[in-house]
């Protein structure tokens, strides 16, 4: 490999303080043992060893004495600096050649096109740090030299969804957070023109709640037609821009400085009470969540749903995001352990393209094969600091996510095989069509952004129909989870289709449906669904509210007897849930509907049982059930 | 504060929090809500068919008693016409199975169920203490586990039944399920989360605790009174396979249904067809015509190891050239052919037990993943197997000719070194990837 593989990063370094590595304080369990032998970061001399190396000699993976006696084990030349795997002392110019290798990837893959317009989920760690470093040394912008090959013409915004709100900071330390990382993303390289860095707010999730939520709905109802709901046309609108124009982006940028959410435009007085309003709605939801996982999930899929939403009307087509390959695999461990076994080959593939079709951006993982070590000691290689959240969260210790990355650091450190040997075991994990790489990739097609009907394509192409489960689907891409996106098993799917027909079924016969979408399909559903004696109950559910609570309530307690087998648990929780809005399981009963005490009954026969009085109250008939979390429900309300 | 009250009931005090549910129930209630799980299980999955006979593979612990209970109680109160006995395997682990022994015995009589011991000693010609004199205790557990579940899977046919049930519970499971997951085996992680296994065995496996929490198994033997079994193997302490143990743990402490979702996740899985195809088909043991996916049984291979002295054969990454096990010549003759050789074999009157994992938590793998193994000490010298002649040939496990056992046998112990003490090392260990791999693949 060739080590003199230039990194374009020279001038960019010198912003950069070289401080001492403050590696193992963050959040994270340190993955690295030989970072958490050298982290202590005392030393503050220039590391000598490396012909680059800015970092402080104690970032330095060797100790001083090895590291002047070992030659990097690839180029045979200069003196190895790092040891990010067994037996293998690089020197930093084989450590970033290796890195930027893998992220290369992308290129060899098609997955980025000259003209592309890509968003680098920028979190300020390690991670997004490396990539976005990578990725602005495969960009060819006007002044790249022209002798340089192999670099791409592709727009890049780098985007940071600031959520230290939910992590409790104020209003001003978050200000702060999101300057410091704006900063970070300029020590990498970004910045100017020809890279904006935005740093938008999680709470502005909700300017974008309505349309994300909207579309699931009509999803499910008519897959077919889906191209045609408003966030499609939104997005599409805005695509049709184009994203090389910079235009978007200061227009962007200006509405930052406004301190104005991405999504509006509006008069500054007015935007300032709605953003206040939209963070008191965010804290809301976050601690109606009582379970530590589950709110970190939702946290989670807010800011995936919101990058999705921000690029894509930015007009970026590929969202790229650095998790890395010992991140994935603590994914692998934890979603297993929440019961996403169907949906976890497609989070941790190169592509996901699963909301394409949406008119959103395809989110890829370029970083996938780099492990968390590497991009570590490239930051620190470089001098670069991650910026990070004051983590105060004791109950992190808690969670699902957190156990899971601390049992792979653990295994890993016994066993440095560990981490590949579970991605390879996932591997095996039969992905979705969406992952695919004709999914997004069409040599022939002009680098435009996807907006022109894809559904329509992807139902005609050969392989994408292979889907792993169809049933009730598009042509392409299986009915997703309206919250976390994981693609619903045929199981989740029936259910949901059971209580749907039947709230149609209801509609019809009480004559007071409050949803036109559903009212056009009744019909067709009430065929399906044959009214039998105890489907024509629901008419109880007119009454008043109240009535209909109590009612409601009375039914649970008489379901409760019914005990079920525990493989249906997921659907359990479903009391008082609207079940015909199309969630996973797990984000069910995991997120939306945590249950104070979770009741033993399941089953398709069950979720009808209580779809029947709830669904007529909204979802305020989950305050019946789910006492704990009665806010969601809310929140989710469409 | 007034007492709680059960949830369901609404009359009695709230005894305990199930820990599955987290519910507040009274003991009645908590008893029923056990058993109606289960039976729900048993439904739901068509477990059992009307007039079979299965086997309750029992090993005197938790898991087991509970498990003979609850289906006594079930076959009873549903009238699922099952034909139920105890199958128990007597390792041969003195104060432990012999104990263990025991308690079965009271249970044949508590339960009015007959109970069969099949041991070690007349299936194999050595107990496992004398395994583990000869090997030493760093891959004991792959022999016990090896042996046991074929013991279990003779005893059964030899006793007619159509079935074994056993006390694998869904920490079990769920711990096998990411034991699979940390070692790679994609295989096994298809199907360890199957509530009926045996693909590779002459009998179909049930799992009528698949959903069953060790702690409510607990708490049930320990409300119920039951009589059972808690010592732990006198070598599980050598069996370093805690990891995945602790890591399901603390999933269950930080959420309860945690474990159901691991479960779940496994039954999610689907694989690409490429994996599938590397499933090995079974067939027959050349030797002992135990079903196997090798010409050998991973039995027969240990056995000779055994009785030749060499106890790293099968035990270490070993495989032949043409892919038969190391140490056994493809094309050795086969003095005994199998049906005699179990047919002499199986003459013993049984005594012992097991539910072959049973819950004790370091053995739940053993059926579906790797073996764990213990053993212990005595006198080195085995009985002898009657077919096996073989040549030594082949790699590292091969001894001279003509050293002699006592010789060899310490050769083995102190240097294990080479090519074995990675395989060793990494056989014990959760971590052990490697080696693990080569374990889980016998027959």
């Amino acid at each position: 490999m060739d080590c003199g593989m230039d990194e374009d990063d020279q001038e960019l370094l010198d912003a950069g303080p070289t401080a001492a590595p403050t590696l193992c304080m963050n959040r994270k369990p340190c993955a690295e043992a030989t970072c958490s032998q050298n982290g202590g970061g005392k030393s503050s001399s220039a590391c000598t060893s490396g012909r680059n190396c800015k970092a402080p000699a104690s970032s330095c993976a060797l100790g001083n004495s090895d590291a002047q006696s070992l030659a990097c084990m690839k180029c045979k030349a200069a003196r190895a600096v790092v040891l990010v795997r067994q037996r293998e002392p690089l020197c930093q110019a084989c450590l970033e050649a290796g890195v930027s290798g893998k992220v290369r990837a992308l290129k060899s893959n098609k997955l980025l096109l000259p003209n592309d317009c890509a968003a680098v989920a920028f979190s300020g760690g390690f991670s997004s740090q490396t990539l976005l470093c990578n990725l602005l040394g495969m960009r060819k912008t006007a002044t790249t030299p022209r002798k340089e090959r192999g670099k791409i013409e592709f727009n890049l915004v780098v985007l940071h969804i600031n959520e230290a709100t939910a992590h409790g900071l104020s209003v001003d330390a978050a200000d702060a957070h999101g300057r410091a990382v704006q900063a970070a993303a300029q020590r990498c390289g970004a910045g100017g023109p020809s890279t904006a860095v935005l740093v938008v707010p999680l709470s502005d999730v909700f300017l974008f709640w309505e349309e994300l939520l909207d579309r699931r709905q009509n999803a499910l109802q008519l897959p077919g037609d889906a191209v045609d709901s408003g966030a499609f046309r939104r997005a599409g609108s805005d695509v049709a821009g184009q994203c090389d124009e910079k235009a978007v982006f200061e227009e962007m940028e200006a509405g930052q400085r406004e301190s104005a959410g991405v999504g509006t435009v509006g008069k500054t007085g007015k935007d300032e009470q709605d953003k206040q309003a939209r963070e008191a709605r965010l804290h809301e939801l976050l601690q109606s969540v009582p379970d530590p996982t589950g709110r970190e999930d939702l946290l989670r899929h807010l800011r995936n749903r919101l990058l999705a939403a921000v690029a894509a009307q930015l007009g970026a087509n590929k969202v790229l995001r650095g998790d890395t390959a010992t991140a994935l695999a603590a994914r692998v461990i934890s979603e297993t352990a929440k019961g996403r076994g169907y949906a976890l080959p497609g989070e941790i593939q190169l592509l996901d393209a699963r909301e394409v079709q949406w008119g959103q951006p395809a989110v890829l993982q370029p970083m996938r094969e780099v492990t968390r070590k590497e991009a570590v000691f490239f930051c620190r290689l470089r001098g670069l600091q991650p910026v990070q959240l004051p983590y105060t969260e004791a109950s992190s210790r808690r969670s699902i996510n957190a156990l899971a990355t601390s049992f792979v650091d653990g295994l890993q450190a016994n066993l440095p095989s560990t981490l590949f040997t579970i991605l390879r075991t996932a591997a095996a994990l039969k992905s979705f069509p969406f992952n695919a790489l004709e999914a997004v990739t069409r040599p022939n097609e002009t680098p435009a952004p996807k907006d022109t009907g894809p559904a329509v394509e992807f139902g005609t192409r050969n392989g994408c129909g292979q889907g792993v489960d169809q049933a009730g689907t598009g042509p392409a891409f299986p009915t997703t989870c309206m919250l976390c996106r994981a693609p619903l098993t045929s199981r989740e799917q029936e259910v949901i289709a059971a209580a749907a027909a039947l709230v149609a079924v209801r509609s019809l016969r009480i004559r007071s449906d409050p949803r036109e979408e559903n009212g056009v399909d009744a019909s067709a559903a009430a065929e399906l669904l044959r009214p039998d004696g105890e489907l024509v109950v629901g008419g109880q559910s007119n009454r008043s509210s109240t009535a209909a609570r109590v009612a409601t309530s009375a039914e649970a307690e008489q379901r409760e007897p019914m005990s079920a087998t525990p493989e249906e648990k997921g659907e359990e929780e479903a009391h008082g849930d609207d079940l015909t809005v199309p969630f996973c399981s797990s984000c069910r009963s995991q997120i939306l509907f945590t249950p104070e005490q979770s009741a033993s009954t399941a089953g398709i026969s069950t979720a009808l049982g209580s779809a029947r009085v709830s669904r007529e109250q909204g979802c305020s008939g989950n305050a019946v059930w789910s006492k704990t979390s009665p806010l969601l429900p809310t929140c989710f309300r469409l | 504060m007034a007492p709680r009250l059960c949830i369901k009931c609404q009359s009695s005090k709230a005894m305990l929090k199930r820990p599955k549910t987290q519910e507040q129930v009274c003991r009645e209630c908590f008893f029923a809500l056990f058993e109606e799980e289960v039976h729900e299980t048993v439904v739901q999955t068509k477990l059992f068919k009307h007039g079979e006979r299965v086997a309750i593979a029992a090993s005197g612990g938790k898991d087991s008693t509970v498990l003979a209970h609850i289906m006594t109680t079930l076959n009873a109160r549903y009238g699922y016409g099952l034909d139920l006995f105890l199958l128990s395997i007597d390792e041969g682990i003195a104060g432990y199975r012999d104990d263990s022994l025991e308690t079965v015995k009271r249970n044949e009589l508590q339960y009015g169920i007959p109970l069969k011991v099949v041991s070690y000693k007349d299936l194999y010609g050595w107990t496992m203490d004398e395994i583990v004199a000869q090997i030493g205790t760093k891959n004991n557990c792959t022999f016990c586990g090896v042996f046991r579940r074929q013991a279990l899977d003779r005893g059964a046919v030899l006793a007619g039944a159509n079935k074994i049930a056993t006390g694998h519970n869904a920490d079990d499971v769920a711990e096998t399920v990411l034991l699979n997951i940390l070692r790679g085996d994609v295989p096994r992680l298809g199907r360890c989360a199957n509530i009926i296994t045996g693909e590779d065995s002459s009998l179909p496996r049930v799992k009528p605790f698949k959903y069953a929490y060790e702690k409510e198994i607990v708490l049930y033997a320990y409300y119920k009174k039951l009589d059972y079994f808690s010592t732990e193997c006198v070598y599980a302490p050598f069996a370093a396979r805690g990891f995945a143990r602790e890591f399901i743990k603390d999933l269950e402490a930080a959420r309860p249904m945690a474990i159901i979702d691991v479960i779940r996740s496994a039954e999610d899985f689907i694989f690409t067809t490429a994996s599938e195809d590397k499933l090995p088909q079974p067939r027959t043991c050349e030797r002992c015509s135990y079903i196997s996916s090798q010409p050998v049984c991973k039995a027969c291979v240990l056995l000779e190891g055994l009785n030749r002295g060499l106890p790293r054969l099968g035990v270490s990454r070993t495989r032949g050239r043409r892919g038969e096990k190391a140490g056994l010549h493809p094309d050795v003759e086969r003095i005994v052919t199998t049906q005699a050789a179990s047919a002499v074999r199986w003459t013993a009157p049984g005594v012992s037990v097991d539910k072959e994992a049973v819950g004790s938590s370091s053995h739940g793998i053993v059926e579906l993943a790797a073996a764990p193994v213990s053993s212990s000490s005595v006198e080195p010298l085995p009985a002898v197997v009657a077919s096996c002649i073989a040549q030594p040939k082949g790699e590292e496990g091969c001894a001279p000719e003509g050293a002699s056992a006592t010789a060899l046998l310490q050769e083995a112990h102190t240097g294990q070194g080479q090519g074995g003490s990675a395989a060793a090392r990494a056989g014990d260990t959760v971590l052990g990837l490697e080696g693990g791999h080569v374990n889980g693949s016998g027959g």
